[in-house]
């Protein structure tokens, strides 16, 4: 009470009775607020004490968090198959680099870093760590043990920098569509360049492959080529009735992981990109177009008894028949013959709208960026209609022939490739190429060549393939006429033939002729017995059950009539 | 006569204390909240981090074309092809088929195959034979 003592000493004099208190209230609040500021000046400073001294190491969290965020790039989405197996993801690995400024003994180091990493030599090493710049790379995403290994070193001017690398845990399954990335993360080739804007984001994509059909048919593919002495092969499964690709194959391949390795061969995509003619299994497609344009019986004939000439140019049938053949005989026989005969009814603008229509003549419209122009005669003249109906004189890429196959074979429906899964149902087509009914004697033809033409070694009991096979040379080496001795050995065909679920195709390119198959490389040979592994891999992998069916109910039973089996 | 504070300042100064040091309490819970959203963060990074790594692993490990090969390896199985593939399970032909109990597995037609008993261990048989390579 001192204080308020002296207050009233100091001002008894001046004042007195009511204005003395109004006085003295007015320093007790003054008072009150000096206190208030002399408390709070105390609070600050403990709590500048807390902050700094017991608080100090903790890093301001309320801001850090979000200001990192900005600053980690996401991570690269991935790629999955159909059934959401992983196909390419993105893992945070370590990579090492030196800072020369820092290291004490560069010749130890250089010595103990050689051994970590054998892809790197001592002198190379060397060399980086006693630079005068303050950043060189020494190796990016490494492995969790070398860089264990590395801290074992010891040496401060070896520091880390977390970084994302692509990694594609099947390896070389399915690289053509996948493609892959180059060491910033860049998608470029396949699906990872072409979706490269939704991958950054980190969005994932599933993709229509199946991996295990993929691995049946690239085992498949790999197993006919060597068999062969091949020096490569494509082929491709497909949804019958959506188009969707279910597998896809080019070999020779590579792994994704070690694109950079990688020969050219290895990398080029000869399912999408690689456009070849095909031969014998465009029969399929003119042979159709035959039928849409012609509502004639099954039984009429053809020509076939001597090569048909046209100007200096002479067609020849490779399996001879020499007679009158009729339809079913000239596509089980394959008959260069009988097929240019029934393009030349159909008529050039007419043949022509029908590859165009099926998607023959155009490149396709894909999600992988590797796509291949068909090569098409700038001048299509009726020598060119009469080749182009068994196959020559137009170049197209194995897929284009796959969806041609599905289209004829799924009631006429024009399908699409389609290599990305959406959310929804893939919706069934409604263009319409050819008649139910075309579609129908197309899937019958396609049987019997199976049944008791040049495709008997596709044939899977109880699945009911059909299917075409087609034998074709390759253009001479020096772009003039065809070289007998390189072919593409083809088989184009689906199951089951009443109601196809699946196509499938296989080409050999550059088969040859082995032992075990009496010296031919020819497409029965070749490509027949893979597709029929690859059916077979399919049917248990998919679950589907075989069902007999007798030999009358088969859907190429009523064509047997107008066939002459005397050459069995 | 005046009162040295009036009844209204008092309540004033009670109520910003009482509001301060809530608000001192609130922003100190904040901060501690904040530390420990950043360290679940963190975590759920790094398990994410993990996860992706295991996945990549698992996906690898179970690739077709490895599975293919250790089982062709260590068990001398090959791929199984469309003629042994059956429509019905009553074209199986067995030795000696014994149903057992029809409704033991999920309504699932179980048959004891003769001396051959499964049995209950976790363990599957190791093969007898070493793999051929």
């Amino acid at each position: 009470m001192s204080f308020s003592n002296t207050v009233q000493r100091r001002h008894s004099i001046v004042l007195a009775g009511d204005q003395s208190s109004n006085f003295s209230m007015a320093h007790g609040r003054l008072f009150v607020v000096k206190m208030f500021f002399v408390v709070a000046f105390i609070l600050i400073v403990a709590r500048a004490g807390d902050v700094v001294v017991l608080d100090g190491g903790r890093p301001n969290v309320s801001v850090s968090p979000a200001s990192n965020a900005e600053h980690i790039p996401v991570a690269r989405g991935k790629i999955l198959d159909r059934n959401g197996v992983l196909l390419a993801t993105t893992l945070k690995t370590a990579s090492l680099y030196v800072d020369p400024f820092y290291v004490s003994d560069a010749m130890a180091t250089a010595k103990q870093l050689a051994a970590i990493f054998p892809k790197r030599s001592y002198g190379s090493l060397l060399k980086d760590l006693q630079g005068k710049g303050r950043f060189v790379w020494v190796a990016r995403g490494i492995t969790p043990e070398q860089q264990k290994a590395v801290l074992m070193i010891g040496e401060p001017g070896l520091q880390f920098e977390n970084e994302y690398q692509r990694f594609y845990p099947q390896g070389n399954l399915a690289p053509h569509l996948l493609g892959y990335t180059n060491i910033d993360d860049q998608g470029i080739a396949g699906i990872e360049k072409s979706f490269e804007g939704v991958l950054t984001e980190g969005e994932d994509l599933t993709l229509t492959i199946d991996s295990r059909l993929q691995h049946i048919l690239r085992r498949e593919i790999i197993a006919a080529a060597d068999r062969f002495d091949a020096v490569g092969g494509s082929g491709v499964i497909l949804n019958a009735k959506t188009g969707e690709v279910l597998a896809g194959v080019s070999y020779p391949d590579f792994k994704p992981d070690e694109a950079g390795n990688a020969k050219n061969r290895e990398k080029f995509n000869a399912l999408t990109l690689g456009t070849y003619e095909f031969g014998s299994v465009f029969k399929i497609f003119s042979t159709a177009a035959f039928l849409e344009h012609y509502d004639v019986a099954m039984s009429t004939t053809f020509d076939a008894s001597e090569p048909l000439k046209h100007g200096r140019f002479t067609i020849r049938d490779y399996h001879a028949e020499n007679r009158n053949l009729t339809i079913p005989e000239v596509f089980m026989h394959s008959s260069n013959i009988g097929s240019a005969l029934m393009g030349q009814a159909v008529g050039t603008e007419r043949l022509k709208a029908s590859y165009k229509d099926l998607g023959l003549l155009d490149a396709l419209d894909m999600e992988v960026p590797e796509l291949g122009k068909p090569q098409v005669p700038s001048r299509w003249g009726d020598l060119t209609t009469l080749t182009t109906s068994y196959g020559h004189g137009v170049a197209v890429t194995p897929l284009h022939v796959a969806l041609g196959v599905a289209t004829v074979v799924n009631g006429g429906m024009v399908v699409k490739p389609q290599l990305v899964k959406g959310d929804a149902e893939v919706e069934r087509s409604v263009i319409s190429v050819f008649s139910p009914k075309t579609s129908e004697r197309m899937r019958s033809l396609m049987r019997l060549v199976v049944t008791d033409g040049t495709g008997r070694n596709a044939d899977v009991p109880g699945y009911q393939v059909g299917g075409k096979t087609g034998t074709a040379e390759k253009p001479g080496k020096n772009k003039k006429g065809y070289d007998r001795k390189r072919l593409i050995s083809s088989f184009a065909g689906a199951f089951p033939m009443d109601d196809p679920e699946y196509v499938v195709f296989v080409a050999i390119d550059e088969p040859k002729g082995q032992k075990e198959s009496y010296g031919y490389a020819t497409a029965g040979w070749v490509a027949a017995p893979a597709f029929k592994a690859v059916v077979s891999s399919m049917a248990s992998v998919l679950g589907i059950a075989p069902r007999d069916v007798p030999e009358d109910q088969e859907i190429s039973h009523g064509l047997k009539k107008f066939v002459s089996l005397k050459n069995g | 006569m005046k009162r040295f504070l009036s009844v209204q300042s008092i309540l004033v100064m009670a109520v910003a204390i009482v509001l301060g040091a809530a608000l001192l309490y609130t922003s100190q819970a904040t901060q501690d909240a904040d530390g420990v959203l950043a360290d679940l963060k963190s975590n759920i990074e790094r398990e994410n981090e993990a996860i992706a790594l295991l996945e990549a692993e698992w996906a690898y490990l179970n690739s077709p074309q490895r599975l293919e090969k250790l089982a062709m390896e260590y068990y001398g199985v090959k791929t199984p092809s469309a003629s042994q593939m059956m429509g019905d399970m009553e074209e199986v032909s067995l030795p000696f088929p014994v149903p057992i109990d029809p409704q033991s597995v999920g309504g699932m037609q179980a048959v004891s195959y003769g001396e051959v008993q499964p049995t209950a261990s976790d363990v599957a048989p190791l093969p007898k034979v070493r793999p051929v390579r």
